[in-house]
C-alpha cells in the first residue's frame, strides 16, 4: 500500500510582472510528495525553488496550475481561507526566522494558537512542548536577539510545528546559520520527520538536501532532475505491513 | 483571535513607542480638551443667562417710551409717551399678571452733604420692586403705603449707596435729589449689570412722589409688564404693539412713540458676544480634532509601512486580513481613547483655569464628556480605517519580502 499523497502539484506556473518586463518564475512544475516523505528542493538561484516554497506555503497563489492539499485545491483559496490552511495546516521555517522581534521565544511560538483562538492556558501548554521539543524550554521567556541564531530558528521550527501541521516547509533554514548552529537546526528537522511528519526544505547545498528521503533539483522554473535518497521511515513502515 | 488580544496587542504596539503615541494623539487630546472646556464655557454662560432672568425677573415685557421725530423734522422733547390709560389697558390683556411702571432719569445727581452720586433716580411703585426681584439688604423696599402718603423716601442701591456714605449706615439718613430732600429708607441688595448697565447704580422713589416733584407729569417713559409664563412673553409683546399702535393712533410706516422687548431678548443679546465665542471655539475644537485624526492615520500608515514585516510574519502563520485590519484598527482607537481621556482631563482642568483666571462661569456637563470621547472614538474609526485596511491588504509573500 502506497503512502497517501499530501501534497500535488499540476503544471505549477508563477509569473511576476515588474512594469513591462515578466518574469517566469516557475514554468509547470508537477510534484509530489507524500506523507512521511522529506523532501529537499536544490537548484541555483533563480530557479524558482523559493517562489515554489511560497506557493506551497500558500503565500502567494499559483498564476496557473492546480496545488492539491491533501483532497484540495489550494490555487483557488480566496485570502482568508489561505490564511486558514497557513494555519491550521501549514509549517513554515524561513531562512531569516522572520521572529517577532520583540515577542519573547514562548509568545512567537504561541503566535499561531493566538489566530487559532486557543486559551491562553493551553497556549502557553503547547508552546512549553514545542519548546521542548526543540531543546530551548530554558530559552522561553527569551527575546529573539538574546538568541543564537541556531537557537532562533529552532524557535521558528517550534512555532511551524505547533499546529501539528500536514506538511513542514523550511526555506533555506540553515542558510543564515554556522556549521555548528546549522547542525542543530538539521537535527531538529530529522527528528520531526522521524517523528512521521511530512517535509518540504529548499536548499542550495547538497549536504543539506541530503538529510532528506528525496531530493528534486530545479532550474528555469521547472524540476530538471529528481533522485531517491531512501525510502521515508513512515514509507517503509508501510512497506512492511504491505509485507505482511 | 480572541478580542482581548487586539487590545493587549494594541497596548503592547504603543507601549513600545509610547512618546510618539502621544504626540500621534497630541491632536485629538487638544481637540477634545477645547470640545470639552468650550462647552463648559457654553454651558456655564447658559447657566449665566438662565441666573440672569431670574436675577432680573422672569417673563418680562418692557414696554418703552421713545422720543418721536415729528412731522416738521424735530424730535419729540420727551420719550415720557406712555399714559395712565395705556398702562391700564395693557394690565387688561391676557395673561398679564402685573404691570410696573417707571419714571426714571438717567444720571440724575444724588447727594448727602458734600458727597454725590450720578444715578438713575426712578419713580417706582412696589410691583416694579416685586417682579424685577429686587430684595432689601438694609432697612426695607417701597411700599404701596410710601406712595399713598406720598412719602419722600428713597431706597438706594449699592452704588450710590456707597459714594454717599462710605462705609456707613444710609438708613435714616437723608439725602438731595434736585433742591428736595428724600430719608433714605434703605438700600436694595446688588443686582449686578445688565449688558452695561449697571443696576446697582439707581435710586428708587415712590411713582406718586417722583410725578410730583421731580418730573413732573403723567406720562411715564416704560412699564415692566409681567405674564404668567414664559409661552406668553412672544404673543403679549404682539398684543402690547398692536395696543399701543392703537392707542396711539400710529399710521402704517410712520414711526412709533414706544418700543418693546422682551426681557430674556435683553439678556441673551447681553451674552451674545460669549455664545459666538463658544460656537467659534467649538468649531476650533472640531478642526483640531479632524487635524488630530489626519494627524493619526499619518501615523498609523507610517506604522503600516514599518511594521510591514510583522504583518508578513503574522499572515504566514494565519493570521487572516481581518484579523490585522482589526489590530491596526484597534490601535487606533486605543490612540484616540487615551487621547481622548487625557483630553477630558486636560479639558477639564482648563474650564476650571478659566473659571479663575477669567471669572467666566464654567459648568461641566457630563453630556458632553460622552460626546468629545465619543467622537474621539469616531476619529480614531474613521481615520484608522483606512491604514488598517491598507495593512490587512498586504499580500503574505510580498511583506515578508520587506526589508
Amino acid at each position: 500500500m502506497a503512502s497517501p499523497t499530501v501534497i500535488r502539484t499540476v503544471g505549477l506556473r508563477k509569473r511576476f510582472d515588474s512594469g513591462t518586463v515578466g518574469v517566469e518564475a516557475l514554468r509547470g512544475v508537477d510534484l509530489q510528495v507524500t506523507q512521511g516523505e522529506f523532501l529537499a528542493v536544490m537548484g541555483p538561484s533563480g530557479s524558482g525553488k523559493t517562489t515554489l516554497l511560497s506557493i506551497l506555503g500558500c503565500l502567494e497563489p499559483p498564476t496557473a496550475g492546480e496545488y492539491w492539499l491533501g483532497d484540495e485545491d489550494v490555487a483557488r483559496f480566496d485570502e482568508r481561507k489561505a490564511a486558514r490552511a497557513r494555519r491550521e495546516r501549514i509549517g513554515i521555517v524561513f531562512q531569516n526566522f522572520n521572529l517577532l522581534p520583540r515577542s519573547t521565544a514562548a509568545q512567537n511560538v504561541e503566535l499561531p494558537l493566538v489566530y487559532a483562538r486557543v486559551p491562553p492556558r493551553e497556549r502557553h501548554e503547547r508552546a512549553r512542548d514545542a519548546l521542548a521539543a526543540v531543546g530551548l524550554l530554558d530559552r522561553a521567556h527569551h527575546l529573539p536577539n538574546q538568541l543564537s541564531g541556531g537557537q532562533q530558528q529552532r524557535v521558528a521550527v517550534a512555532r511551524a510545528i505547533i499546529m501539528n501541521p500536514q506538511v513542514l516547509l523550511a526555506d533555506e533554514p540553515t542558510g543564515n546559520l554556522d556549521s555548528h548552529s546549522a547542525d542543530e537546526v538539521l537535527a531538529v528537522l530529522n527528528e520531526i520527520h522521524s517523528g512521521g511528519a511530512t517535509l518540504v526544505m529548499v536548499t542550495h547545498a547538497r549536504e543539506v538536501a541530503e538529510h532528506g528521503t528525496r531530493i528534486v533539483h530545479m532550474r528555469d522554473g521547472q524540476i530538471e532532475a529528481e533522485e531517491q535518497l531512501r525510502i521515508p521511515a513512515q514509507g517503509r513502515a508501510d512497506h512492511a505491513k504491505a509485507g505482511t | 483571535m480572541r478580542p482581548v488580544e487586539f487590545f493587549r496587542l494594541a497596548l503592547q504596539a504603543l507601549r513600545s513607542n509610547w512618546l510618539r503615541g502621544v504626540l500621534t494623539a497630541l491632536g485629538v487630546i487638544i481637540g477634545v480638551a477645547s470640545l470639552v472646556s468650550l462647552t463648559a464655557v457654553g454651558a456655564g454662560a447658559r447657566a449665566g443667562v438662565e441666573a440672569d432672568l431670574e436675577r432680573l425677573g422672569p417673563n418680562l415685557v418692557i414696554l418703552d417710551g421713545e422720543v418721536i421725530v415729528l412731522p416738521d423734522g424735530t424730535e419729540s422733547p420727551s420719550d415720557r409717551t406712555i399714559t395712565p390709560g395705556d398702562l391700564a389697558a395693557v394690565a387688561t390683556l391676557p395673561g398679564v399678571t402685573a404691570v410696573a411702571p417707571r419714571q426714571g432719569s438717567d444720571g440724575l445727581v444724588v447727594s448727602a452733604g458734600a458727597r454725590g452720586s450720578s444715578s438713575v433716580v426712578s419713580g417706582i411703585t412696589p410691583v416694579y420692586q416685586r417682579i424685577h426681584n429686587y430684595e432689601a439688604e438694609q432697612g426695607r423696599l417701597l411700599t404701596a403705603e410710601d406712595g399713598r402718603l406720598g412719602n419722600q423716601v428713597v431706597v438706594l442701591g449699592q452704588r450710590p449707596a456707597e459714594r454717599m456714605f462710605p462705609g456707613g449706615n444710609p438708613v435714616g439718613r437723608t439725602i438731595r435729589v434736585i433742591d428736595r430732600e428724600f430719608t433714605v429708607i434703605g438700600v436694595f441688595a446688588k443686582k449686578g449689570f445688565l449688558g452695561d448697565e449697571n443696576l446697582d447704580n439707581q435710586v428708587f422713589m415712590p411713582l406718586s412722589v417722583a410725578k410730583r416733584v421731580v418730573f413732573g407729569g403723567e406720562n411715564v417713559m416704560s412699564a415692566a409688564i409681567q405674564v404668567a409664563s414664559p409661552d406668553l412673553v412672544e404673543p403679549t409683546l404682539d398684543a402690547v404693539d398692536e395696543l399701543m399702535i392703537q392707542r396711539h393712533r400710529i399710521a402704517s410706516g410712520r414711526g412709533e412713540d414706544f418700543s418693546t422687548e422682551d426681557q430674556t431678548e435683553i439678556v441673551t443679546t447681553a451674552q451674545a458676544a460669549t455664545s459666538t465665542f463658544e460656537t467659534l471655539t467649538l468649531g476650533l475644537g472640531a478642526i483640531a480634532l479632524i487635524v488630530g485624526g489626519i494627524g493619526i492615520m499619518n501615523i498609523m500608515l507610517v506604522s503600516v509601512t514599518e511594521r510591514t514585516r510583522e504583518i508578513g510574519i503574522r499572515k504566514a502563520v494565519g493570521a487572516e486580513p481581518g484579523h490585522i485590519q482589526l489590530q491596526f484598527l484597534i490601535e487606533a482607537l486605543v490612540l484616540c481613547a487615551v487621547g481622548g481621556l487625557l483630553g477630558v482631563a486636560l479639558g477639564v482642568g482648563s474650564a476650571s483655569l478659566i473659571s479663575n483666571l477669567a471669572g467666566w462661569q464654567t459648568m461641566i456637563d457630563p453630556l458632553s464628556l460622552v460626546v468629545a470621547l465619543s467622537t474621539a472614538f469616531v476619529v480614531g474609526l474613521v481615520f484608522g480605517y483606512y491604514p488598517a485596511r491598507r495593512a490587512a491588504r498586504l499580500p503574505a509573500a510580498v511583506a515578508m519580502r520587506a526589508d
